[in-house]
């Protein structure tokens, strides 16, 4: 997945020595077991970040829902939360059980067994408020969702795959940049 | 560097070491006085321990959990709260323009929001001396504002692509623009106390933390200065109680460090350690609120910002992000609101750039990816502007306990009326600047930024937390100084009046010591 171009950058002087650390653990983070959630939420969780940042299950570029997991499991977040949600974790965990809610009443299957399409209209009805299900009926489904797509943009565009794809470099700065001149 | 004992009486205990407690604890220690400076979080050394990676830099952003409330909930950590020697100064972008003159006096002039108790001359040659102390980058000639009394030592940064394009997008409109004022070093500087600092290498990571010391947080500016004077400052620290004696005076500051409970003896406190902790900190302890004001009056400077893609690759992470700026619209003729705005071109990081985007807009999948694709396109511009105090936006302690074991902060934000109508007027500029530079597929960040207000300073002890000289209308020997006693929110970018502030509180209470 990750261009030879990238690890001869990364290896090279123009890198610093803590940045390249940092970007090389991150392209071994990953786990099957999972540190916070349960088998179920977890293999739920990756199908849903896998939707939202298309990618498909048998390529992916980043592993985001093993880096949540993480994050949750190690206790850090961004130091607020939405007052109307519960802590990260618990927001997880709720929002998990009503999209299975949700996909059981409209679809009779579980999220992994739809079709992508099919996956992506429903998360939209979860981003719109309008998914069906009890546990909507008192859980903030579109603050929900933009906690959930907001983290998920941020670990996929912080993996050096994703960013190569954007033919992103800024990380190899140790000599600095010339400002370009439009 | 020089170290007390907790068991003898310092002269003053500082809580926090970020743009309110540092220029305090440098002139402190510069008249003789012993200093000791509690942070929370860690000193860090910027060459061997911060990455160029948004994600691991997350260190530098208030790690205990804020609850944000209303209807325009704010983001915390990242967007405005800093840990660690040098507080929200390691992340900040370094835009340092000053405030003018009418900044300070909007309900005079509009008969809304507060006045403030002092002008700007009170605070004109603290922001002279400190642009020196920091090495500030700006224009020989700023066309807004006062006549200078002294130059920017150093000449303008380079201008990145974002500040090209509103240049170019601000032309045709007959908008006024300048190269803006950044505390960065457009060349080796050398400072008494701080040596020499090498110029700004455009790495453009200001917000994820500085590498190279070109930008003046204060970890390299001001914290040297006031260890070389034989301050202490002691990182790791985090506060939890302040004790009073008998006579009603604080005696000593409880903290937390290495997993110990310590307690530092001390003659005065200043408090700075910002306009959220500063006041939970005194509501957690029952302290300084005979006003009931401590916590009240929050407030967050309106910051839309507009994205927009541009056909010329633009390497938009390249750079100081806040190159350019425009004071044009500080009191618009067309205005339906009271104050006005800054407009500031802005460079973005990656994770940054992505997280935005899917926030405001919403966008997920293909499309996600699609737009993403066009990150080394994009350009961004925002406006920073004044903010009013409301009864519906403040602090409170909830029910919550964080890590720590103390109740979580609670913050009501609601943008008013006058914000929302600054807001739209401002959207509309800068859409047209945009368009103007040849910007496609515009968006909009409806955003508010810094943390302001909540121990509001002013002269009547009924609607005030401290005076115009930082000191508690009920503690005589606690002081606040930093972002929570602004009573206006300004539309200049916090930092610099924090620190100059700061300067003033510093010395009128020398001036008492006699």
């Amino acid at each position: 997945m990750i261009a030879d171009t990238f690890f001869a950058l990364l290896n090279s002087d123009r890198v610093t020595e803590p940045t390249r650390k940092v970007l090389l653990n991150r392209l071994t983070e990953t786990t099957d077991s999972s540190a916070f959630f349960t088998v179920e939420e977890f293999a739920l969780l990756r199908a849903v970040t896998d939707c939202l940042t298309a990618q498909p299950a048998e390529a992916r570029l980043a592993d985001v829902a093993t880096m949540i997991d993480n994050r949750l499991a190690a206790q850090t977040g961004p130091g607020w939360r939405f007052d109307e949600l519960p802590t990260d974790g618990t927001a997880y965990q709720i929002g998990l059980k009503g999209i299975s809610e949700s996909v059981l009443l409209l679809y009779h299957k579980n999220f992994t067994d739809l079709s992508r399409e099919e996956q992506n209209n429903l998360l939209k009805t979860v981003q719109q408020g309008n998914a069906p299900g009890e546990t909507w009926k008192t859980f903030p489904a579109t603050r929900f969702f933009e906690l959930m797509l907001t983290e998920t943009a941020e670990h996929f565009y912080s993996h050096p795959a994703a960013q190569q794809e954007i033919n992103y470099t800024g990380f190899a700065d140790a000599q600095g940049w010339q400002v370009p001149i439009l | 560097m020089r170290c007390y004992p907790t068991n003898e009486t310092v002269d003053a205990v500082i809580i926090g070491t970020g743009a309110g407690g540092s220029p305090i604890m440098a002139r402190l220690a510069k008249a003789g006085l012993k200093v000791v400076a509690l942070e929370a979080g860690n000193y860090w050394n910027p060459v061997a321990d911060f990455s160029t990676d948004e994600i691991d830099q997350n260190k530098l952003f208030w790690p205990h959990e804020r609850l944000s409330a209303g209807q325009d909930p704010l983001a915390f950590g990242r967007n405005n709260s800093g840990i660690g020697v040098g507080g929200s100064t390691l992340h900040y972008t370094a835009y340092t323009p000053r405030p003018q003159p009418d900044n300070f006096a909007l309900k005079t002039d509009f008969g809304l929001g507060e006045d403030w108790p002092l002008q700007y001359v009170d605070l004109e040659a603290y922001y002279d001396e400190l642009e020196q102390n920091l090495g500030i980058s700006g224009p020989a000639v700023y066309p807004w504002g006062p006549a200078r009394k002294t130059s920017y030592p150093l000449p303008p940064l380079a201008l990145n692509t974002a500040a090209q394009l509103m240049e170019r997008g601000c032309k045709p409109l007959g908008i006024k623009t300048s190269p803006a004022a950044n505390a960065a070093l457009s060349a080796a500087y050398f400072q008494e106390h701080i040596g020499w600092r090498n110029a700004c290498t455009n790495r453009g990571f200001c917000q994820a933390g500085c590498t190279t010391g070109a930008k003046a947080s204060m970890d390299v500016t001001l914290v040297p200065v006031a260890i070389h004077f034989g301050a202490e400052v002691r990182p790791n620290a985090f506060v939890t109680e302040i004790i009073k004696n008998k006579s009603g005076e604080i005696e000593a500051i409880v903290y937390r460090k290495d997993g110990q409970e310590e307690k530092q003896l001390c003659k005065n406190v200043f408090l700075c350690a910002g306009a959220v902790e500063t006041p939970r900190l005194l509501l957690i302890n029952g302290l300084a609120n005979s006003s009931g004001q401590v916590g009240k009056n929050f407030m967050a400077n309106t910051g839309l910002q507009v994205w927009g893609e541009f056909d010329e690759l633009l390497d938009p992470w390249i750079g100081i992000p806040g190159g350019l700026i425009s004071e044009a619209m500080h009191r618009p003729v067309d205005a339906d609101f009271a104050g006005g705005y800054l407009i500031q071109s802005i460079g973005v990081m990656p994770v940054t750039y992505a997280s935005q985007l899917a926030r405001a807009t919403g966008v997920w999948g293909e499309e996600l990816r699609e737009r993403m694709k066009a990150y080394k396109n994009v350009a961004g511009i925002n406006m920073q502007g004044d903010c009013l105090p409301y009864e519906h936006n403040y602090l409170e302690l909830s029910d919550e306990l964080d890590d720590m074991g103390l109740p979580k902060p609670r913050i009501h934000f609601t943008n008013g009326e006058n914000e929302n109508r600054m807001m739209a007027h401002a959207k509309k500029v800068m859409e047209d600047i945009w368009k103007n530079a040849g910007a496609s597929h515009l968006w909009t960040m409806d955003r508010n930024a810094h943390t302001i207000g909540t121990c509001r300073m002013g002269n009547d002890p009924e609607r005030n937390v401290v005076d115009k000289n930082g000191q508690s209308f009920d503690i005589p020997n606690l002081y606040i100084a930093d972002n929570s006693i602004f009573p206006s929110a300004l539309s200049a970018n916090p930092s610099l009046t924090i620190m100059a502030l700061s300067y003033r509180i510093a010395d009128a209470f020398l001036k008492g010591l006699g």
